[in-house]
């Protein structure tokens, strides 16, 4: 009886002891919990702010963190702040405005976002996120970025960095204002862009000027070459191959800057938490600094593949949209994660022909405020990764950045300051 | 210790003096970039003026520093360029020296410059005014000059296609005004040049001096000093203190990008002027002198991109009044009977197009493909004229000549590698040319070009002279295919 006794107790004690250890692996982990490949397996049924690790992860992070040594040191979720009038220019002209059945883009769209209420039922949602996205996504609640020097990094997943090229970029809204006229000129102009190299030696003083229209037709674009002195046109079919000779295509700055009807069909696969990084360590760039590492701190380029970022994420709420690509382009299909409170897209997953993963793009924003006082969203870093080629390129962020400066008009953004700032 | 004499004009260096001194006081950024570059080449063919066999020998070994200043001082932003060459004397060139008869053949090879000084301010928004020596390139075309003749460009060293034309291009000394129009979508750009120029600045420079560029059959002529034919600098219609101008509009007008231009300046490519028959009666020689003169040119440029054919179509049309061109296809020295006038039409069609080789070449993404038919057309042309194509040698021009070419550049390994091909072809005359070349990028410093330069001509000139009468265009270079090798080091 006593031996029957004691084993009873022994039971009892296992059982407490099992309730215990499950209670404890699916405790809250903590702010600054790292997650890597060493921790996964153990903190995956952890939770954060209420929802499993492993809930949040998607396929492909995941996929990242076990076989490439991506780690995502954790925070708490924060909402984006938003310009003063964004929401009520959203209320002011939203109800107005429609997608053209012809050629699927915004008709009567001002400012704001433009579809704020999306029916994933409606056959439409994907493209209409997608807009919304264009109208708002990363970009200032206002006029102007204003971006007098980003670099890109050219980084081989087994030596490290190859190449660096500086850039700078200027593009002017011409719609979207929040305050007086909300559209500047005739409404077909979506807005404007300048963009010059710096370094190295061979391509500075090469410069692009872009006009993006509103009609859905393709961009026009220039390029001016010193080593000519002479500006020249550039093809405007042009848009889905790369950037320079960077990972990155022409349509993927920010995962997504194509214009959303150049793509011929959207599928909005769910509503999900994932995540992502909207409040990354800004500046991404310290040039006065004198190690690699610290000269990108946000870069881990202590160990291959080198292309991994160092920043914080937190879970955010995203739709995960599908995008059908055009015969001519080099993808068959791009999955991304648009987060609608931030305005961004966190992640892309870009399919080659044969439907095998090609690419991926892991953006992360930062908040700013705008030199007009206003809030803007910018990417701090872009992660563009070539897992076919091995191969990624990286854009970094310095702090000289800036949104709707003040005093700066449409025309300081024309061909002909591309061909006067050329010397 | 040699010391380098800089090539500057008292003009230039009094501008670059005062416009530092205006601005020292608030001096606040300089950028200095710029390379070291070592340039091979290397004969593919023997040259017959010389009695030895030249093929593989190396026929230029230069050494270029180029340093750019770039930064603003106070409200006055700088652009300044100095570059100094440098040739070690091959063996090759020691033999052309000798045919020449004298040992300064390499100081028409070694030099220093300050290539460009230029200043600007902005009194309004709108208004850019640059002063000082610098490029202006007007025209949408870069090797077949139709627009592009504000300035003349150097050959001497290199008598061919040099990718970065800013190279070799002869910076002027200018006041160039631009004012921006938005209302008007446009610009309008205003030039002056006030005279102030050293004389050689002026026109484009050939290898006149029997040099590894000279034309085939005169390696180791020096008509400068063996025929006593000097430039002169000082002709009634060609005086280089004379002020030139020009203005040009450049817009968009819905779908196209124009422009409109006029220029008062130096027709690009000297005439040889006759003292037996001197142009407009002035001439300062006993028996030959190189002229630049004056020419009024009229130009309209157009571009714009076709979504028919996904390609960028480019077209540019230039017209010069009385353009002096020399005749004489019988005259004891071709070209030397004189100098006629002719109204010029000089037009360019080009189509750029990105093409997706990928699937059969393996780049790394789309190729640049760029066709371009560039004709010269004499107006009121008659046969009786007796004009020749080129002074020296009797081929006769014809009423157009017209030439095709066809460029295509590759991308492979993030644009760290790119093979190009250009090729031509003069539909008038006959003989082209083919240009494979592949460039390598090394991190951010190290570049790398080799590149072959194969000429074909349809009729050439032996060294006794005979056979001039068929040498065009391509006849020049003949005996002349070269590879070239350069390494650069750029910061």
């Amino acid at each position: 009886m006593k031996t029957m006794m004691k084993s009873k107790y022994k039971v009892g004690l296992i059982g407490v002891m099992l309730t215990l250890s499950a209670h404890s692996m699916a405790a809250d982990v903590q702010p600054g919990t790292v997650i890597s490949a060493a921790n996964l397996d153990q903190i995956k049924n952890d939770t954060f702010e209420g929802k499993t690790i492993g809930s949040m992860l998607t396929e492909k992070q995941e996929w990242m963190i076990r076989e490439h040594g991506l780690t995502m040191p954790l925070r708490h979720s924060e909402s984006i702040p938003k310009s003063p009038g964004w929401e009520e220019a959203t209320e002011k002209y939203a109800g107005t405005v429609s997608i053209d059945p012809e050629t699927r883009t915004p008709v009567n769209y001002k400012a704001g976002r433009p579809f704020p209420n999306v029916d994933l039922n409606d056959p439409q949602a994907g493209l209409k996120l997608m807009w919304n996205h264009d109208k708002s996504g990363g970009w200032p609640r206002g006029t102007l970025q204003d971006y007098p020097k980003f670099a890109f990094l050219f980084i081989d997943g087994d030596k490290g960095i190859e190449r660096v090229q500086h850039w700078a970029l200027i593009r002017y809204f011409l719609e979207g204002k929040l305050s007086g006229d909300p559209v500047e000129g005739d409404g077909s102009v979506a807005w404007k862009q300048l963009l010059f190299a710096h370094y190295p030696k061979d391509i500075a003083g090469i410069g692009t000027y872009t006009v993006r229209y509103n009609d859905g037709r393709f961009d026009d674009s220039w390029v001016y070459l010193r080593s000519v002195r002479r500006t020249r046109r550039l093809s405007g079919g042009a848009w889905s191959d790369p950037i320079g000779g960077t990972d990155q295509l022409q349509d993927e700055i920010d995962v997504m800057s194509a214009n959303p009807a150049w793509y011929p069909a959207y599928k909005v696969l769910g509503k999900r938490t994932i995540f992502g990084v909207v409040h990354s360590r800004w500046p991404a760039w310290h040039p006065d600094e004198k190690t690699e590492q610290a000269i990108y701190p946000t870069v881990d380029l202590s160990k291959p593949p080198y292309w991994n970022p160092i920043d914080d994420w937190e879970p955010r709420e995203v739709y995960v949209i599908e995008a059908t690509m055009p015969e001519e382009h080099p993808y068959s299909k791009k999955i991304m994660y648009y987060d609608p409170d931030a305005g961004v897209m966190l992640m892309g997953e870009n399919y080659d022909k044969n439907g095998e993963l090609w690419k991926i793009l892991l953006f992360n924003a930062s908040s700013l405020t705008a030199r007009d006082g206003g809030s803007a969203l910018i990417s701090n870093q872009g992660h563009t990764i070539d897992f076919k080629r091995r191969h990624a390129t990286v854009f970094v962020h310095y702090d000289a950045a800036g949104f709707n400066t003040p005093g700066t008009e449409s025309s300081d953004v024309s061909l002909n300051v591309l061909e006067a700032a050329g010397k | 210790m040699k010391i380098f004499k800089i090539k500057a004009s008292g003009s230039t260096a009094l501008v670059v003096l005062t416009m530092f001194a205006a601005g020292a006081v608030h001096a606040s950024s300089l950028e200095v970039s710029g390379y070291v570059r070592q340039h091979f080449s290397f004969n593919l063919e023997d040259q017959p003026e010389t009695s030895e066999d030249d093929k593989f020998d190396v026929s230029m070994a230069r050494t270029t520093l180029r340093l750019d200043f770039d930064g603003k001082l106070g409200a006055i932003g700088y652009h300044i360029v100095t570059r100094a060459e440098r040739e070690i004397e091959t063996s090759y060139l020691d033999r052309v020296e000798d045919l020449r008869g004298t040992d300064d053949l390499m100081s028409h090879y070694n030099n220093e410059e300050i290539r460009e000084a230029v200043f600007t301010i902005n009194p309004t928004k709108n208004i850019a005014v640059n002063f000082g020596k610098q490029q202006v390139a007007w025209g949408e075309t870069d090797f077949f000059t139709g627009l592009d003749i504000i300035h003349g460009f150097d050959y001497s060293w290199r008598s061919f296609v040099e990718v970065e034309n800013e190279e070799i291009r002869k910076p002027l000394i200018m006041l160039n005004t631009v004012i921006q129009m938005p209302s008007l979508g446009g610009a309008l750009q205003l030039l002056v040049r006030p005279g102030w120029d050293e004389d050689e600045d002026i026109g484009t420079t050939y290898d006149l001096f029997g040099g590894r560029w000279a034309n085939q059959p005169n390696k180791g002529v020096d008509f400068l000093r063996g025929f006593g034919i000097k430039y002169n600098y000082d002709h009634k219609e060609g005086d280089t203190d004379d002020v030139t101008y020009g203005a040009r509009w450049s817009g968009v007008w819905g779908d196209f990008n124009y422009s409109l231009a006029y220029l008062t300046g130096f027709n690009t490519d000297p005439v040889v002027n006759f003292a037996g028959n001197p142009y407009k009666g002035d001439a300062d020689t006993m028996f030959a002198e190189f002229i630049y003169p004056e020419v009024e040119t009229v130009g309209l440029t157009l571009s714009t991109y076709s979504d028919m054919t996904d390609a960028v179509w480019s077209a540019e049309f230039a017209y010069t009044k009385d353009k002096p061109y020399n005749f004489g296809s019988d005259f004891f020295l071709p070209g030397f009977a004189g100098i006629v006038e002719k109204d010029v039409l000089r037009s360019m069609i080009r189509m750029d197009k990105q093409m997706d080789l990928s699937g059969v070449l393996g780049t790394s993404r789309p190729s640049l493909v760029s066709i371009q038919v560039f004709d010269t057309w004499l107006t009121g042309f008659d046969e009786d004229d007796d004009i020749v194509d080129l002074a020296g040698y009797a081929a006769k021009k014809k009423e157009h000549s017209t030439v095709i070419t066809l460029m295509m550049l590759n991308y492979y390994n993030y644009d760290r590698i790119k093979p190009e091909l250009a090729a031509g072809y003069d539909l008038s005359y006959g003989g082209g040319f083919v240009i494979p070349s592949i460039n390598f990028a090394y991190g951010d410093h190290w570049r790398v070009r080799v590149e072959a330069d194969i000429f074909f001509d349809d009729g050439d000139t032996d060294p006794s002279g005979n056979g001039s009468d068929e040498t065009n265009l391509f006849g020049y270079y003949s005996n002349n295919d070269q590879l070239s090798v350069r390494i650069t080091y750029q910061f």
